[in-house]
């Protein structure tokens, strides 16, 4: 992530705490260091943009639905648990 | 319904109640025991008991804005005695060094852009199956945290109440999830790995 007007430790830097970064839980002036040293570092900007897009796409997975004949049993099963509640 | 409401209805064994409940957690309980345990099979497991055990024991819940992590911190540890039951695993920590890119990686290779619209359904799906799979390639205790936080959407301090970890740790496992994803799926979009 190095560019030619920052050292590897500065981008390493950011490196590390990007997922932070990223969601809003940086102090001020950590997240003012990130934004200054975007400006200046091309490389760092578009690894963030991969970033962002790969937590988007994980964000929009869509979620595997439970089963209909489970769904079904689930409620036979907790209805025979009302009917013998010391059963459980 | 909101929350508060469901557990109204199901602290007063309501008719109905269970089916409410079951709609409101049972994809999400299902998935994530899916995401978790791999197997089908397990998953049914892992939904059934704790929808059910969930249930019994909700009425005691003092907090209605508790109970969507409780829940998950219920199914959670369903996962992870599903996981003891088979191959052990350790919960080894990944390395920062071995997740930083190399210096000759490509960054504007395009991971493909989730807010466009117009995109055609097969590279929707290719995409899809690429982000399954780099979910799934993630060590079971860094796919938990990915999935609590960025599917389930609960805050750090949450995820943390719920694995009954630091918020350190959930910070650094998310930060390490998403980078290997990343990883995975530039590498996927590039043909696979950097020269």
């Amino acid at each position: 992530m190095t560019h030619p007007k920052h050292d590897r430790l500065e981008c390493r830097a950011m490196f590390e705490k990007l997922s932070e970064y990223m969601d809003g839980e940086l102090k001020e002036n950590a997240c003012t260091r990130f934004d200054e040293h975007f400006r200046d570092c091309p490389r760092c900007v578009e690894f963030v943009e991969q970033m962002r897009r790969a937590v988007k796409l994980v964000e929009d997975m869509p979620c595997p639905r439970l089963p209909d004949d489970l769904r079904r049993s689930l409620i036979a099963a907790a209805e025979s648990m009302d009917d013998h509640p010391d059963s459980s | 319904m909101d929350d508060a409401e469901l557990l109204t209805k199901i602290r007063a064994d309501e008719p109905g109640a269970f089916e409410a409940f079951v709609d409101r957690f049972g994809d999400r309980i299902y998935g994530f025991g899916v995401r978790m345990c791999g197997e089908r099979e397990d998953a049914r497991d892992v939904a059934q008991d704790t929808l059910l055990q969930a249930y019994r024991s909700l009425k005691k819940l003092k907090h209605p804005e508790a109970l969507k992590s409780w829940v998950f911190r219920v199914v959670s540890n369903a996962c992870l005695m599903k996981r003891r039951k088979g191959n052990y695993q350790t919960n080894r920590e990944i390395s920062l060094d071995d997740l930083m890119p190399g210096e000759g990686e490509d960054f504007s290779s395009r991971i493909p852009d989730p807010g466009l619209g117009a995109e055609e359904e097969l590279v929707r799906s290719e995409t899809r199956e690429a982000v399954r799979a780099a979910i799934d390639l993630l060590p079971p205790h860094y796919r938990m945290v990915l999935m609590l936080r960025d599917m389930e959407h609960f805050s750090t301090r949450e995820t943390a109440e719920i694995l009954d970890l630091p918020q350190s740790t959930v910070k650094m496992r998310l930060h390490r999830a998403r980078l290997m994803v990343r990883s995975e799926l530039a590498g996927a979009v590039t043909g696979g790995g950097q020269p």
